[in-house]
């Protein structure tokens, strides 16, 4: 049977895509490879999940038959070398952390603010902060975010439609830090009920919010609001467990289906007008090469985010048990800063879990066991971090290719990764640790840890930048609109559209170009 | 079945009560750690790691004419110390410090994971750290 349009992934981008084309009257078939989990199904448990992955992650990829390569190394979904986020009905948003940032304005217009260093593919985009806006109020509005004003850096918006998360103990003492040392602050903007909405309930500060899935099913995902809205429309048909092979062309290069494959292996081709990729950075570029679509710039610019994270400990008990943990951000450091390109947000963390806190903050003065360690552990209570994703400079050269030997269990190649980010991402990521630091000292905090950041690959939960949009196919793979040069009727509706990728987390802004990319092919249908 | 015998089983239990020892709160094994370590063992496929590194800690206190479970504690750690630093003699089946920082960092797995992963009972461990979970 022919469809209207297909989309591939449900994620971020695409359960907005399929959204806005059921809701404009076209039949869609939603197509996703990972499960359709309730937030009941992901499982609270601090050994597996998209924090601490080592043994497994509570959704999909499974763990066997799935790997990628890294610089030739092999990885399984789990490792940090495969470079993941969540496969399930809802993507990432199933178990992301909700930080619902606007990138800046100047992050739109990096190359001509900063100059492109050498060696970096560094560039502007082809759309600006204004451009976008609208959408941007969308994505707060329909998928709902809890938040208060914006940071002055910021422009001015429409507030948002439910008020912030209320500001935890460790952020009060931040704020004083911040104030001592002239900063400015907001609360973080979260994609979360802090009261009930949509027919859900309001946080109960449970804590467990990044990497696990929510049981008031309070976290506003894909999953949750516009994945059922277009389901409601009677003309969506979600297959999850259903993964996307290859796309089919005709002659004249224009993509007429794609070519599935279910759990029992059975293959299925499925007919539409229109086909709307939205696999992921990885996923997508991998996709798109498989099937020999689109030019040499497919799967180049791969990009994350560098962190730039400082711990350190109060001298009285700070924690206060209350989640998400999460609840001020300064945008002080985003731009302007002297020698470096760029910048980034800061804010305090997710609540730390004791495990987590066990495995990254030790320091090298204690042991890794006995009673030093034991007695180390006890000052949980007064760990603080804070940090923040910091704007990478691209590099054509950190790219997606597919692999001439290894295949997934389904038996197609699978992606390999290679390259490593522009050295100014270290140097601003050097930059951002100080202030990271200085803002710690500021709040009273004693024996502050950061690291040394070195040159690497950076992708991860952030990755983005394969199918960069553009005017020139050249160094572009998408156009204004988000449709693939060269191919009338194939979109991309996630975060591989981003020319950089922002000193914010990036969430906010791919739903806002897939609001804007819907609207786009539903107007000129 | 169990992938240790009770032998190597005893020697567990003494070990991972010093990466964890008692004080005010329990030790490792007191929270269920061993029992924790039994169950991943099986299912990361480590039987073969641990089976060695126990043997070999028995194989080095024999040298001072015990098992490993009947030494004191403080010969306990010295043993544990020089395979972390790579000082005990050869004779092991998989490398001392290998085998010694897997023991370490599982133990502290099961230690302060949640109480469902077997490691943690009535989640002692959290309430020593101070975290505490509501709803
Ligand atoms: C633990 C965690 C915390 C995070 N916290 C935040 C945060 O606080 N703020 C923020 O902004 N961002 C956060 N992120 C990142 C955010 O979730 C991602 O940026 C976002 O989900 C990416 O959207 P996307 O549409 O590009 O892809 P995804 O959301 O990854 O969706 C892609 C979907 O496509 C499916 N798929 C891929 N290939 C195929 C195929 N061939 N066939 C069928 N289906 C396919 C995948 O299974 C997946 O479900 C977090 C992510 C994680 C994992």
């Amino acid at each position: 049977m022919k469809v209207d349009a297909i989309v591939v992934g449900s994620g971020a981008g695409g359960g907005i895509a399929a959204c806005i084309l059921a809701e404009a009257g076209k039949s869609v078939l939603l197509l996703e490879r990972g499960r359709n989990l309730a937030h009941s199904d992901v499982p609270r448990d601090h050994l597996r999940n998209h924090r601490l992955a080592q043994y497994g992650h509570g959704t999909g990829p499974e763990l066997d038959g799935n790997p990628r390569l890294l610089n030739g190394r092999r990885y399984r979904p789990n490792e940090g070398g495969y470079n993941n986020n969540a496969s399930a009905v809802g993507g990432g948003t199933l178990v992301y952390g909700m930080q619902a940032w606007r990138f800046h304005p100047l992050d739109f217009r990096m190359a001509s603010t900063y100059g492109i260093p050498e060696g970096s593919s560094l560039a502007d985009w082809p759309i600006s902060y204004e451009d976008l806006a609208p959408y941007y109020e969308r994505a707060e509005w329909e998928i709902g975010v809890a938040g208060e004003e914006p940071a002055p850096q910021m422009p001015l918006r429409k507030k948002y439609p439910m008020p912030g998360v209320p500001r935890s103990k460790k952020a009060k003492t931040l704020e004083l830090g911040c104030q001592k040392l002239g900063w400015t602050s907001q609360v973080t903007p979260l994609l979360l009920n802090s009261v009930p909405r949509g027919g859900r309930e309001a946080c109960t500060q449970c804590q467990h919010c990044v990497g696990f899935g929510c049981p008031p099913d309070a976290k506003n995902g894909t999953h949750n609001t516009v994945i059922p809205r277009a389901l409601a429309t009677g003309r969506c048909t979600l297959m999850a467990e259903t993964f996307v092979k290859r796309l089919i062309k005709s002659k004249g290069g224009r993509v007429t289906g794609v070519v599935t494959v279910d759990n029992e292996g059975i293959e299925t081709r499925h007919e539409a007008e229109v086909v709307v990729l939205a696999g992921g950075a990885i996923e997508t570029a991998r996709l798109m090469l498989n099937s020999k679509v689109g030019g040499d710039a497919v799967g180049r610019n791969l990009q994350g985010h560098y962190y730039a994270v400082a711990a350190g400990y109060m001298p009285e008990p700070i924690y206060d048990g209350l989640g998400p943990g999460v609840s001020i951000s300064t945008l002080e450091f985003n731009h302007g800063n002297e020698g470096v390109i760029g910048g980034g947000m800061m804010s305090d963390d997710f609540i730390t879990m004791p495990i987590m806190f066990a495995k990254s903050f030790r320091p090298s003065s204690v042991p890794m066991w006995g009673q030093a360690h034991k007695d180390w552990m006890k000052k949980y209570s007064r760990f603080m971090q804070v940090g923040g994703p910091i704007h990478e400079i691209p590099s054509s050269e950190c790219r997606v290719g597919v692999s001439g030997s290894v295949r997934d269990k389904y038996g197609v190649p699978v992606a390999s990764l290679s390259g490593t980010t522009h050295p100014e991402t270290v140097k601003t990521t050097k930059f951002m640790f100080q202030r990271a630091k200085q803002w710690l000292e500021a709040s009273g905090a004693e024996d502050i840890l950061i690291r040394e950041p070195g040159l690497h690959l950076s992708a991860g939960q952030h990755q983005a930048g394969t199918c960069r949009m553009g005017v020139d196919p050249r160094d572009s793979v998408v156009d204004l609109r988000c449709r693939v040069h060269g191919h009338d009727n194939l979109f991309v509706a996630d975060s591989s559209v981003h020319v950089t990728n922002g000193g914010f987390n990036p969430v906010l802004t791919i739903m806002a170009l897939a609001f804007r990319t819907g609207d786009g092919i539903v107007g000129a249908w | 079945m169990l992938p240790l015998n009770e032998d190597q089983i005893r020697t567990l239990t003494s070990a991972i009560d010093r990466i964890v020892p008692a004080d005010d709160y329990p030790s490792a094994s007191d929270l269920g750690c061993a029992d924790f370590l039994l169950v991943l063992i099986a299912s990361e496929g480590l039987s073969e790691t641990y089976r060695a590194g126990l043997d070999g800690l028995n194989l080095e206190s024999q040298k001072l004419g015990q098992k490993f479970s009947d030494l004191t504690p403080e010969a306990q750690d010295s043993i544990l110390s020089l395979c972390e630093k790579r000082r005990v003699a050869a004779g092991w089946a998989v490398s001392p410090r290998k085998f010694f920082t897997l023991l370490a960092r599982q133990t502290v797995e099961g230690y302060y994971a949640d109480s469902g992963n077997g490691g943690n009972r009535g989640e002692v461990s959290w309430r020593m750290v101070g975290f505490e979970v509501r709803g």
